[in-house]
């Protein structure tokens, strides 16, 4: 959503509007001055306080890979912000209760998950699929088959009931026009851009190998998202934090008439 | 004289006056022919008139038998109704003729197995049974009393409609003995022999107690079919609302499956009480059509409260309150959530971007009043508002509008909190800028309110506390929030979260002012007096809820707090604040109404937050059945906001009125000072058939069987039946016994069985041919 514009700030952009008439010289010495003008007169970051982190499961590293670029792109572009450094969460540990502290969590490689994994034991699963179902959302990196996939939830009792199920993301996916109006998800050799639903919700994404690196200051040079340009990674991931963050949000803004007229 | 009998052996007496005989015969003889002859002559007599010494001793025979009585009982009930009884020709035996011959048949096979027979028929039991005025499930719950290990029951299922689908103990009696009773077993026999019928059953209509008028209500069916043909594939389901037919569906089998559930929806309706049925069409051959319609009541609300929810920047609490309004039909939510900020970049191609300008103007102006309930979150008013749109949600407020208000990084900033219309609605006195110790010029840009600000309440991100609920006793104004909360205390108490606005320098007003959840802050630097988490305030007509955090959503994914608590705190919070009914705080549900002889007998669960206070001193309750005032119903309570409520009506009919189908039912709680709430709801009365009127079921038969968790076999499989299960308990132990031996006597010749004692009788002619001899040698 746009939101309305300060009347001051309208009045810099009236007073300081280019002329096509005049000379590109002109043109453009004049929009940087109204850049300059807002920058000064809103300055983007100052006492912004981070909305949002990236929170990887996995063994905290000596050197994280830095994500600063992209936490500059989120922050210029919209009202989230983000920490450069990714958060991690060890799969290791025998208590996840501080899993609960975001109700999201990214996994780089998918085998971190698998039946065999130590966050697949017996005693974290429950507490795993508990933060899932309370309202968590899982991004899974990686190859994985359909079956796999199905496994793995199945094993979680995430089926159960008809609670949820795997489906694959069609073009009016909120993933596509929660902020940026995307035509289309990168197609990644035989992947399938899957998600679980459960609740109405997006609960799991299952997204190519390399996805969740893509958008760090130093992405992986193979893979399908190394040939994908940076603007169209970040506006991937913009797209995907406000999903996390808004759910189907958009559906509102499409339905506005008919959700005023049933309240009047 | 009975104990002479005893001591004297007849056998004895007999042999030994044989033997006495043969003796003086022998002597007699022993004058005569000497002592050598006689001896001869002796010894063949003795030869002969043996056996017939031996035909006289009786034959003892040695059993091995259970040193106790026999412990095993088989307890048999006989349907002894009209539809029992009846026959379909003179020649043919009738089922209560076929029933009474197999229980004749299991008590002699129970002769020889160990075991006693206990047959009871329901007229036994209930005089009344037979005359169709007791139902069947009433008898066999008596029959199933006795202490039995092995249970038949020999019915049609007749005289069981139309109450079968009320019979609970029946289901705990399955269980009962699926699981707690090993060895015990229901035998289900059908002694009528009619072929079945194809039949098509309804049941499990469901739907929730109450709808809107602005939204089509769904109703959930499940249909049964008792034979997977052709016939039955695809069956069509009639609609009717208050007996009118308002639409029909289709409903389609997949082979091979016997049950599936249709799903209707309900046109838009007006506001009210509704009698909802689903009827399905029979099919070729169905002789049952009783179990063909199921009917409920649902209640039309005028329409779902208007939601608006402003966010002012993307976040997990957002998120949650989100999906919380988006979730429960009660509220008709419209979200705008501020995804780009006013100093945000807007230089890239605007094309490529999905959002959609705030139509701050046609909301404020035009469509506010339409909204119940105004959610502010994380929202900066002085930022996307203009002071004119500021006064609209302020006179909202002062006309009856509700505000709910939370907190966060970006709210309550110092823009908002001093030079917005915000200010008039604020529950603390605003502290003037020039009480402020640092120069507001300096930190009025900021776009959060997350700098320390000792005067100011700005949003500690850090801080972390622990929730206390306040006491109820001074909360009057908000006594049904206050009671939800305290319901909750014990999920609450204690709860760390972390964020929250200090406010430990603002002085709250005392008056419209309700404080309801305090937290006391856990960290070592932190203030020690609590801090308000959730108050509520009032502003001319208005209420305003102030939570003073983001952090509601730690409740949502708190790890060990079940997820329902963030529900229930949010719920209590949406329904104070809609001041609607759309939750009632009492709502009746599960109501039946049956006729008797006598009146409508009535059974209800009464559920919601008002049931706790029923009972409470200075609240009177009224019951009214079909518009009869019930002065004495009998009130169970099933939990701490559920009770069973049952009476019954002195007559059937109010004086001047005909045979209902249906009527309805009303409670009304009142007290003094808390005003007064009723519950309304609309049923079928449902008139019990005699047995006499109803032929034999198959489906009511198969449900009884299944309800009691018996097995179902033919009359004649249940022989071989209980004496396999009367073996097998036989081995379970607790029923065997050390055996012992018991001597039998018997008079039956059986010393003629053996053809070697014919040859004794050999010694016949012998003793003849020797004594002629002699004569002879005499002459």
């Amino acid at each position: 959503m746009a939101p309305r514009r300060p009347a001051a700030l309208k009045h810099h952009h009236r007073l300081h509007r280019p002329n096509p008439h005049k000379n590109p010289m002109l043109r453009i010495s004049s929009y940087l001055i109204t850049l300059l003008i807002v920058l000064l007169a809103h300055p983007p970051l100052q006492g912004v306080s981070a909305s949002w982190s990236l929170v990887l499961l996995g063994e905290p590293q000596a050197s994280p890979p830095s994500y600063s670029k992209f936490s500059k792109f989120l922050s210029h572009y919209t009202s989230v912000t983000m920490p450069d450094q990714p958060e991690y969460i060890s799969a290791e540990l025998t208590d996840l209760t501080h899993l609960y502290r975001q109700p999201w969590l990214f996994v780089q490689d998918i085998a971190a998950i698998r039946l065999t994994s130590p966050l697949s034991s017996r005693a974290l699963r429950p507490q795993f699929v508990r933060w899932l179902r309370h309202g968590g959302t899982l991004i899974l990196a990686g190859a994985a088959g359909g079956a796999e996939l199905k496994q793995l939830t199945q094993a979680a009792g995430l089926h159960h009931g008809g609670a949820g199920r795997w489906q694959p993301m069609g073009a009016d996916h909120e993933l596509l026009r929660s902020f940026y109006l995307l035509t289309g998800l990168p197609a990644c050799k035989d992947h399938r851009w899957q998600e679980f639903r459960l609740g109405g919700r997006m609960a799991i994404l299952h997204a190519p190998a390399g996805f969740i690196t893509a958008p760090a200051d130093t992405p992986a040079t193979q893979g399908c998202f190394s040939k994908l340009a940076e603007r169209s990674t970040y506006r991937l991931m913009v797209n995907l934090i406000m999903v996390i963050l808004t759910t189907n949000y958009k559906q509102d803004q499409i339905h506005i008439r008919e959700i005023l007229k049933r309240i009047r | 004289m009975n104990q002479l009998i005893h001591i004297i052996h007849w056998p004895l007496i007999a042999a030994g006056s044989l033997a006495v005989l043969i003796l003086i015969l022998g002597i007699t003889w022993a004058r005569i022919y000497g002592w050598k002859l006689a001896g001869v002559l002796t010894l063949l007599r003795t030869l002969w008139v043996l056996p017939f010494g031996l035909v006289l001793w009786p034959e003892r025979q040695d059993t091995a038998v259970i040193s106790k009585p026999p412990q095993l009982t088989i307890a048999v009930f006989i349907d002894d109704s009209t539809s029992m009884a009846a026959t379909t020709s003179p020649l043919s035996p009738s089922a209560l003729t076929r029933a009474e011959a197999a229980a004749a048949e299991l008590t002699a096979a129970c002769a020889e197995l160990g075991c006693g027979v206990m047959v009871s028929r329901g007229s036994m039991i209930d005089r009344r049974f037979t005359k169709g005025l007791s139902p069947l499930s009433s008898a066999l719950q008596q029959f199933f009393d006795s202490p039995a290990h092995i249970f038949v029951v020999f019915t049609d299922g007749g005289a069981m409609r139309p109450e079968l689908m009320a019979t609970p103990w029946m289901h705990a009696q399955g269980r009962a003995h699926q699981a707690a009773t090993p060895g015990r077993l229901t035998l289900m026999v059908r002694p009528d022999q009619e072929p079945a019928a194809p039949n098509i059953a309804l049941a499990s209509l469901r739907s929730d107690p109450f709808g809107f008028t602005t939204t089509h209500h769904s109703l959930s069916v499940q249909v049964h079919r008792s034979q997977q043909d052709a016939t039955s594939k695809v069956i069509q389901l009639n609609l009717n609302i208050d007996g009118k037919t308002v639409a029909a569906a289709n409903v389609h089998f997949e082979p091979h499956r016997s049950t599936t559930t249709a799903t209707l929806r309900l046109p838009l309706l007006e506001a009210g009480h509704y009698l909802i049925s689903v009827r399905a069409l029979a099919i070729p051959g169905e002789r049952e059509s009783w179990d063909n319609t199921v009917t409920t009541s649902v209640e039309i609300l005028p329409h779902s409260s208007g939601v608006l929810h402003l966010l002012g920047s993307p976040n997990s609490d957002g998120r949650f309150l989100r999906r919380f309004l988006k979730l429960d039909p009660r509220f008709e939510t419209l979200s705008f959530f501020i995804l780009r900020d006013p100093w945000d970049f807007t230089t890239q191609d605007e094309r490529a971007v999905s959002l959609i300008p705030f139509p701050v103007d046609s909301l404020f102006t035009d469509e506010l009043p339409h909204f119940k309930v105004v959610v502010m979150q994380n929202f900066r008013m002085s930022q996307f508002l203009q002071s004119s749109h500021g006064r609209q949600l302020v006179d909202y407020v002062l006309e009856g509008g509700s505000l709910m208000f939370i907190g966060g990084p970006r709210a309550l900033h110092f823009t908002d909190t001093h030079y917005s219309a915000l200010t008039e609605l604020l529950p603390y006195d605003t502290p003037p800028p020039a009480m402020i110790t640092q120069d507001p010029a300096q930190f009025a840009d900021e776009a959060d309110n997350t700098a320390p600000h000792p005067e100011l309440p700005w949003y500690d991100t850090g801080l972390t506390y622990k929730l206390s609920a306040t006491a109820t006793s001074q909360l009057a104004p908000a006594a049904a929030l206050s009671g939800d909360i305290h319901r909750l205390k014990a999920h609450l108490e204690g709860l760390e979260l972390t964020g929250i606005h200090r406010s430990e320098n603002l002085t709250f007003r005392t008056s419209g002012y309700l404080p309801l959840i305090s937290a006391t802050a856990t960290s070592p630097d932190a203030p020690t007096s609590p801090l308000p988490f959730l108050s509520a305030s009032f502003k001319g007509k208005g209420r305003i809820l102030w939570l003073f955090s983001d952090a509601l959503w730690q409740l949502a994914m708190h790890p060990t707090l079940p997820r329902d608590v963030y529900n229930t705190l949010l719920t209590a919070m949406m329904r104070w604040l809609t001041r609607d009914q759309k939750t009632p705080p009492l709502t009746i549900e599960a109501l039946e109404l049956t006729a008797t002889a006598l009146g409508i007998e009535m059974t209800a669960r009464v559920y919601g937050s008002g049931v706790p206070y029923l009972t409470a001193p200075g609240v009177t309750f009224e019951l009214t059945v079909c518009g009869q005032p019930i002065t004495d119903p009998t009130v169970t309570y099933l939990s701490t906001q559920a009770v069973m409520i049952a009476s019954s009506t002195e007559t059937l009919t109010t004086p001047g009125q005909a045979t209902r189908s249906h009527c309805n039912v009303q409670l009304r709680a009142s007290h003094e000072d808390l005003g007064q709430e009723t519950a309304r709801a609309i049923a079928p009365i449902t008139y019990p058939q005699t047995d006499v009127t109803l032929a034999t079921s198959a489906t009511v038969w198969q449900r009884i069987t299944t309800a009691l968790g018996a097995r179902a076999i033919p009359t004649a499989e249940l022989i071989p039946t209980v004496r396999a299960q009367v073996r097998n308990l036989m081995n379970t132990p607790g029923l065997t016994a050390p055996l012992t031996t018991r001597q039998t006597t018997s008079y039956h010749y059986h010393a003629l069985d053996s053809w070697w004692i014919l040859l004794l009788f050999a010694a016949i002619p012998l003793e003849v041919w020797v004594r002629r001899s002699l004569s002879h040698q005499g002459e």
